[in-house]
């Protein structure tokens, strides 16, 4: 096919990272539960060890981000926590008033209209402000802001994430031409450019689940023209075990033998479903990419150069087909 | 905090104390909360089919289920959004409905708005339109009016609620008040009256709202927000005057709380600061069903009994050592979550499931789980 050797470069990890590297902007998303912060962070420490300053922004609640890159909690203002990597929180209401400080060219004024308590009601009912400020904020980083070569933006989940990117569009396609509309149509530009925004996609390695993947990945190409730079399935369990025998239940040792072939049971029902994934898609796309389940789950920094080690490619039925 | 996950004499045992879990008789209302990705949706199907089995006449509300999930519960896609559909096992019937936000407050708009001819026109506003998809909160205020009009119903005897992958219990909790609030805002009565006059009173000087208003949306679109907020509060008011608040049916004795959650470090830190704001604001809580949980662990037999057994087989001693420790990790965190969430919440029963792969889908599948969870519900 007509994906040959130097397509098959870009798919391995490195190769995949690489690409990345180029971009200006990383939209990483994904079901609840699958693993997107912990992609996201994967993702920036690959670019930072290429050089490139990244900024992680979040939209999540917790401080996970943060325990697993070594800082202790997560902070609206972007903290370095190594290297040219820096992590930060987005929150609607802080990204409003820093919007209207550019807006006003005041952070004065902005504090003193949008921290007023009737304004900041009335903001809170204007439909899709509070995602817009979000993924507005992370855009201004990634392509205006200059402190970064690269922003990382771990959105919202599958559903909501399409609403959130999908604000520039609507602002484009509903409100009379003014200031608003003037940003919602550069960052639709700029979504739309696939050599600068790029889309990493993360799910578990069971069959369906990721064909909703596949889906959400045509609808991000649809709806906000994001292009999918690769797939990540998450939490393979090990199936390098194969043939633990078995013995009597009441000989010594048949119980931990046991458990080890359940292990690997799981760890081969894994592999099948992903290979059923693979070669249900008859034309080339994106490369898919694997990560290991960790038992010890993910929760320092060394747990995580130890994950960003174990990353690996899937040939996809297309590169098979070569 | 301690990690005896690295002492390699560490047993892991199971879960001797592991209890099951109640549906109390009254309950009406019982809301499935807690982290995403832990198998919310699959417990409350699960739930939902113990009580229907068991008698009770139940609707289970969901959010997103995977494909295989809405597959067994016959609600992927062929059905009307926000339609009831029955499936049958076991001689019961179980009601399912797929939470749809649009048809939720469409439906409140017909029934509420003061006239025909007033709710046609709100349903066609463009920021109506807008708001349903993309106000924040629009979605938990979706699922508990949704709940409400089941109730107001009253074709079933319980109804269970598989919450939205909310952020955190506060934010699902809040999000009611807080649509209601948006929808009667103060300055929505002066901008759908009298622009620039009404400014004043905002506590504003004129010249800077409307330059700041202007820039977020343009002069026109705030008029019109205006407009739609002052028709769109008096819809929910109205609702909310016939519903009752809807913040009292969340603590009130006919709703109960599962919370579900996997046995990780990570995943228990979290439910433990849901349960912190669940019982702060007053409501009750059923139990807690602790999923993934895989703390059986067989203990290591010493390597010469293993070197024997493995005699001749393609797996060395090492690698097999090697995920026996992993599995005895796991198993760690499995038991340290239900230590920590048994000590500090000694009086909610916490029941542990072990991991099912690949999670159950069919209606027996749900069952069987249901049945370890809730073994004697009443009718």
């Amino acid at each position: 096919m007509s994906d040959g050797a130097a397509g098959h470069a870009e798919r391995t990890a490195v190769g995949v990272f690489d690409e990345l590297a180029r971009r200006t902007f990383v939209v990483v998303s994904g079901k609840g539960g699958v693993g997107r912060t912990t992609v996201a962070a994967l993702c920036g420490l690959a670019l930072a060890d290429r050089g490139r300053r990244v900024l992680v922004a979040t939209t999540g609640h917790d401080d996970r981000l943060a325990w697993m890159l070594g800082a202790d909690s997560l902070s609206e203002v972007p903290t370095p926590v190594e290297g040219g990597l820096s992590i930060v929180r987005l929150s609607a209401p802080a990204c409003i008033r820093e919007y209207g400080a550019l807006v006003l060219r005041s952070s004065r004024l902005s504090t003193a209209v949008f921290d007023n308590r009737i304004v900041s009601r009335l903001m809170r009912a204007i439909p899709g402000l509070d995602d817009f400020s979000l993924v507005g904020k992370a855009w201004h980083d990634a392509f205006r802001g200059g402190d970064y070569d690269t922003v990382i933006f771990d959105g919202p989940a599958t559903g909501h994430l399409l609403y959130t990117l999908g604000v520039p569009r609507a602002i484009r396609q509903t409100i009379a031409p003014g200031p608003l509309t003037r940003e919602a149509e550069l960052m639709c530009q700029h979504f739309e450019d696939r050599t600068r925004t790029a889309a990493l996609l993360v799910g578990l390695p069971e069959r369906w689940p990721l064909t909703e993947l596949d889906e959400l990945g045509v609808a991000l190409g649809d709806q906000v023209g994001i292009g999918v730079a690769a797939v990540v399935v998450n939490g393979l369990w090990p199936s390098d075990v194969a043939r633990v025998p078995t013995l009597d239940p009441d000989a010594p040792g048949a119980a931990v033998l046991e458990a080890v072939a359940g292990l690997a049971a799981t760890g081969r029902r894994h592999d099948r479903e992903l290979a059923a994934w693979v070669q249900g898609h008859a034309t080339p796309r994106a490369a898919t990419l694997t990560l290991p389940w960790r038992f010890d789950g993910v929760e320092d920094r060394r747990a995580l150069r130890e994950l960003l080690a174990g990353f690996a490619a899937v040939r996809t039925y297309a590169e098979a087909g070569t | 905090m301690t990690n005896d996950a690295s002492t390699p004499t560490l047993t892991a045992a199971p879960d001797h104390a592991a209890p099951t879990l109640d549906l109390p008789a009254g309950r009406r209302v019982e809301l499935v909360v807690g982290p995403g990705g832990v198998g919310k949706t699959t417990v409350a199907a699960a739930l939902a089919l113990r009580a229907a089995v068991a008698g009770r006449r139940t609707v289970v509300v969901t959010i997103d289920p995977s494909r295989r999930l809405a597959q067994a519960l016959g609600i992927d896609g062929s059905a009307a959004p926000g339609t009831l559909v029955a499936v049958h096992h076991a001689g019961a019937t179980l009601d399912c409905l797929v939470l749809d936000t649009q048809h939720t407050f469409d439906a409140i708009v017909r029934a509420h708005s003061p006239s025909p001819q007033a709710a046609e026109a709100m349903l066609v506003n463009p920021i109506y339109r807008a708001m349903v998809r993309y106000l924040g909160g629009a979605l938990e205020y979706a699922a508990t009016a949704q709940v409400h009009m089941l109730a107001a119903a009253g074709q079933h005897d319980l109804i269970v609620l598989d919450t939205p992958p909310t952020a955190n219990a506060i934010e699902f909790l809040e999000a009611p008040a807080q649509i209601a609030e948006v929808a009667n805002n103060p300055a929505a009565k002066f901008l759908s009256q009298s622009g620039r006059f009404g400014m004043r009173f905002l506590g504003l000087g004129s010249g800077l709202m409307l330059k700041a208003l202007e820039a977020v949306g343009g002069g026109a679109f705030i008029g019109d927000l205006g407009r739609f907020l002052r028709d769109f509060g008096q819809v929910l008011e109205e609702f909310q005057r016939r519903a009752g608040a809807l913040a009292g049916m969340m603590t009130s004795p006919g709703t109960g709380v599962v919370l579900t959650t996997a046995a990780t470090d990570f995943s228990v830190r979290e439910a433990l600061a849901f349960l912190s704001v669940l019982a702060e604001r007053g409501l009750r809580i059923d139990g807690v069903v602790l999923n993934r949980f895989d703390a059986a662990v067989p203990p290591w037999p010493g390597d010469a009994v293993i070197a024997a057994a493995l005699q001749g087989a393609p797996v060395g001693l090492d690698r097999v050592a090697e995920l026996h420790g992993a599995l005895l990790r796991q198993a760690a965190s499995a038991l340290r979550g239900a230590e920590a969430l048994r000590g500090r919440w000694p009086t909610t029963p916490v029941c542990t499931v072990p991991r099912m792969d690949p999670p159950p889908t069919t209606l027996a599948e749900l069952h069987a789980l249901a049945m370890a969870v809730w073994p004697s519900v009443r009718r």
